[in-house]
């Protein structure tokens, strides 16, 4: 694999109540993830911003967030009548603090750059939309080129995204899915490396350090 | 002639006879082996069987040694090797010259067991008559000779002397005596079998050798190589240790998904009985094992545990491979120490993970519970569900929490959880507090207390403990039901207390009424650490957790919070309270907070809401002690370190009118 450094566009993202769904269903509570996985992304910056295909990736800063619970229940619009009610799990302000604060790298390159001249703006993320969750403020914060290291991940990316985002070497793969458009209507669910994988890659993914061998 | 097996725990058999007293009877015994015993002074021919050859355990070192037929040697030397690892990966050596022949001649020796949680244990067994001494007459002695001759395998040796093994220590002196003979001939007997079956005799020049992965060796040293300090002394043969956190994907959404407990559970204790695989298991609990086993080139992990992946779970593992004499279960310490000297030794250490690899895409739809694999869909009860076939296996496996779902009110979800990390520390404080505190060790130097501290290596102490872990475990499970109510009665039945997987003691379901009912299983765990735990209620390594919480309430968010304890005592209601403390603050707080003291409510509730204000501890502080008279009970317990949130959370939880 190509070891030289990544290039990302770092931004920041403001929010006061964001629920980016585990993938779990069959049951009446909907847990939320404490990441933003490239696929969030990936819909959101084509449905705002045009652009097909971005490559990024977000962390939300400890700290500034914690998680509650928002009770609903959905409409069955076909029979006329409310469903079961569902538990969603959503992250808000910590107590101390006004918003949500997050970091969002994109992969540079020529149609990312574009991005720069457009922010500040807002763009939503995850569920829940029409009940006023993931609205998001993003700025741009600059360019960075951050050293490769070993350690574990700490996001959720596509294993094919893996050379994109400068990942030179993967040593521990926890695996997972995520959901990969193929059309408006359609798509397949592709494999991913999820968090506590243990990469060599640039040290934004990595939540912690890996001191033993690989 | 009928063929017998060598059984290498035999070799310290002698460890049982009580030499002082058969003094009395005028036979003199000297060490404990008996390859150089006068037979004709007691009457009795030497035994022939196999497994008296172990007797030379410690006499031959080398497979070029005449003193015995080289039919014998290699299991001798195996055992010789096997012994010396069980004993250097699972206490400590070394001190100075003074001090180890002081040990020599007996200055340190003390009767029985040390249990470093449990100091007393030893002491409250003999009180119930049992002895460490098996053979104490020359009449047992002959029978131990005639033993050693008839006894047809390893499990029969541990049935029978179980008592006396598990009181004698393997090592006598202090600070050693913390290994019970019974664990450590348990590890020799695993470890002996293990490089039996991984190894080949060959005869090369007339020379007799042991080759492992084409490493042959002649002597015990050559094998096992020096001690972590000895940056030349290279072993030949390669191990591995491994600690396997046996998880899964699934996310719990419905009650039967609990079955996936059963499984595992299952699994564990076919593989640690299997015949193929038990030596290769030297502890385990319902979701972690310990392994010792050869290299990857020799067992691929993936294929040993393949009943595990097949099922669909998920092994992560941190694993130690290294020169023989470097194994340790405290494999970040080893790791930091072997990489501050400059050696050529061997010792790696690795985190891994095993599953089967999933596809590299799914059409829609993903497993509704595992998110691994492609979903069925499934009706039931006019629910559809997208299920894989492993998932959907697990749902059939039976509805174990079909009487809870029936419940109405509140119920409470309990997890007892052994954390091994924190039990390494633990171990090492423990036995840091033995070597400096223990009357023995009064006159023993400062350097050769600090060289034992820091040699201890915590793998048998660590079995030992599990031991009582488990015994905690069925205690809990027996006990429960025996807690009785204000008027005598049983507080718990089999009805309003289950276990909803069988045999899984970690994990059970009971109906809450009110606080009592929270106080009453908190107390029978407290009470039980007291028991079998003693000294380790202030960093207790085993912890229970309790989410209490609607009937309704799903089960991932219970499952997610017990999964996860912080400290001995873990309690959550979700939306209202989330407590977490040891086992000294929770006495304190159990023995200072009554329940009916409603003024002391109103003022703790006052006191939270400063707190939340004022966001500062000060200002709290300065109303206790303004109302100190009132409430002199508060000051005590904050100056405790306990915050006023947590003696609030306390109380509410506990209180005697439910307002969770």
């Amino acid at each position: 694999m190509n070891k030289s450094k990544k290039i990302f566009l770092h931004f920041e993202l403001k929010a006061e109540a964001l629920a980016i769904g585990e993938r779990t269903k069959g049951g009446t509570f909907r847990p939320c993830i404490e990441t933003i996985p490239t696929s969030t992304l990936k819909g959101s910056f084509r449905s705002h911003f045009g652009l097909a295909n971005v490559l990024s990736i977000g962390f939300f800063r400890e700290e500034t967030y914690m998680k509650d619970t928002f009770i609903y229940a959905p409409f069955d619009t076909f029979l006329g009548t409310a469903k079961l009610p569902i538990s969603l799990q959503y992250l808000k302000p910590a107590n101390d603090k006004e918003m949500i604060m997050g970091d969002i790298y994109v992969v540079k390159n020529r149609a990312t750059d574009s991005l720069i001249k457009v922010t500040p703006t807002e763009i939503s993320l995850g569920a829940l939309k029409s009940k006023g969750f993931g609205r998001c403020k993003l700025r741009y914060i600059g360019e960075i080129k951050p050293d490769l290291k070993i350690g574990y991940l700490k996001g959720r990316l596509l294993e094919e995204e893996l050379n994109a985002f400068g990942i030179t070497k993967v040593f521990k793969s926890c695996y997972g899915y995520l959901f990969y458009p193929t059309s408006e209507i359609d798509g397949v669910y592709k494999r991913a490396l999820f968090e506590r994988s243990i990469i060599e890659g640039p040290e934004i993914l990595i939540k912690k350090e890996y001191k033993y061998d690989h | 002639m009928k063929y017998k097996e060598f059984i290498a725990e035999l070799h310290d058999i002698g460890k049982l006879v009580d030499k002082q007293t058969l003094k009395q009877e005028g036979i003199e015994i000297s060490g404990h082996t008996f390859h150089q015993l006068d037979f004709s002074q007691i009457g009795i021919s030497q035994p022939s069987s196999p497994s008296w050859y172990a007797q030379f355990t410690e006499e031959i070192g080398s497979l070029a040694s005449t003193k015995i037929s080289q039919d014998h040697l290699p299991n001798v030397i195996l055992t010789s090797i096997a012994d010396e690892l069980a004993s250097t990966i699972s206490r400590t050596y070394g001190g100075s010259r003074a001090f180890r022949e002081r040990k020599k001649r007996g200055d340190f020796v003390s009767e029985g067991i040390h249990v470093l949680w449990n100091p007393e244990f030893y002491e409250k067994e003999k009180d119930k008559g049992r002895k460490w001494a098996a053979f104490s007459t020359l009449r047992q002695l002959k029978e131990m000779f005639k033993f050693i001759d008839d006894c047809k395998n390893q499990k029969e040796f541990f049935v029978k002397f179980k008592d006396n093994l598990t009181l004698t220590s393997e090592e006598k002196s202090t600070p050693f005596n913390i290994v019970s003979l019974f664990t450590h001939l348990q590890l020799t007997g695993k470890i002996y079998r293990i490089s039996r079956n991984h190894s080949q005799t060959v005869k090369e020049n007339g020379r007799l050798y042991l080759k492992y992965l084409n490493k042959r060796i002649q002597t015990v040293n050559e094998a096992a190589g020096g001690r972590i300090e000895k940056p030349k002394q290279k072993g030949k043969w390669i191990y591995r240790l491994i600690f396997c956190n046996i998880t899964f994907p699934q996310s719990l959404c419905r009650l039967q998904d609990l079955n996936i407990f059963g499984k595992r559970a299952d699994l564990i204790k076919a593989f640690s009985e299997d015949e193929n695989s038990r030596d290769y298991v030297l502890f385990f609990t319902d979701d972690f094992m310990c392994l010792f086993i050869p290299k990857e080139d020799e067992i691929k992990i993936r294929e040993l545990l393949k009943q595990f992946l097949e099922s669909g779970f998920i092994i992560d593992y941190k694993e130690m491979e290294a020169e023989l004499n470097l194994l340790t279960s405290s494999m970040e310490r080893a790791y930091k120490e072997f990489h501050s000297s400059s050696t050529t030794r061997h010792l790696r250490i690795y985190e891994k993970r095993e599953s089967v690899k999933p596809p590299s895409e799914i059409p829609p739809h993903l497993c509704d519970s595992c998110q691994m694999k492609h979903g069925k869909e499934r009706l039931k009860d006019d629910i559809h569900e997208y299920l894989c076939d492993t998932c959907y296996g697990i749902r059939e496996m039976g509805d174990s929490a079909s009487e809870y779902a029936e419940w109405e009110g509140k119920a409470a979800w309990m997890k007892i959880t052994l954390d091994q990390e924190r039990l390494l520390e633990v171990l090492r404080r423990l036995f840091g507090e033995y070597v400096d505190s223990y009357t023995l060790m009064q006159s023993v130097g400062s350097n050769d207390k600090a060289e034992l501290k820091k040699l201890f290596k915590p793998l048998a102490v660590q079995m030992d403990f599990v031991k009582d872990y488990n015994l905690l475990l069925k205690a809990f499970n027996s006990r429960i039901y025996e807690v009785k109510n204000d008027e005598g009665n049983p507080f718990f039945t089999k009805e309003t207390f289950r276990y909803p997987i069988d045999s899984y003691y970690e994990f059970g379901i009971f109906k809450v009424r009110s606080g009592d009912a929270i106080l009453r299983v908190l107390d029978l765990f407290n009470n039980l650490l007291d028991e079998y735990f003693p000294e380790c209620l202030e960093d207790s390594p085993i912890k229970l957790s309790l989410s209490v919480a609607t009937v309704k309430y799903p089960s991932q968010e219970h499952w997610q919070f017990l999964s996860t304890p912080e400290e001995a005592i873990n309690i959550q209601s979700p939306g209202s309270t989330n407590l977490s403390l040891n086992i000294t603050r929770y006495k304190l707080l159990r023995e200072k907070i009554k329940k009916e003291d409603i003024k002391l409510s109103h003022f703790l509730h006052r006191l939270a809401n400063i707190e939340i204000e004022t966001e500062s501890s000060l200002f709290v502080i300065l109303e206790i002690f303004n109302n100190r008279k009132k409430f002199s009970t508060l000051l005590e317990l904050t100056q405790n370190g306990l915050l006023v949130q947590q003696i609030l959370d306390f109380y509410k939880l506990t209180r005697e009118v439910t307002i969770l």
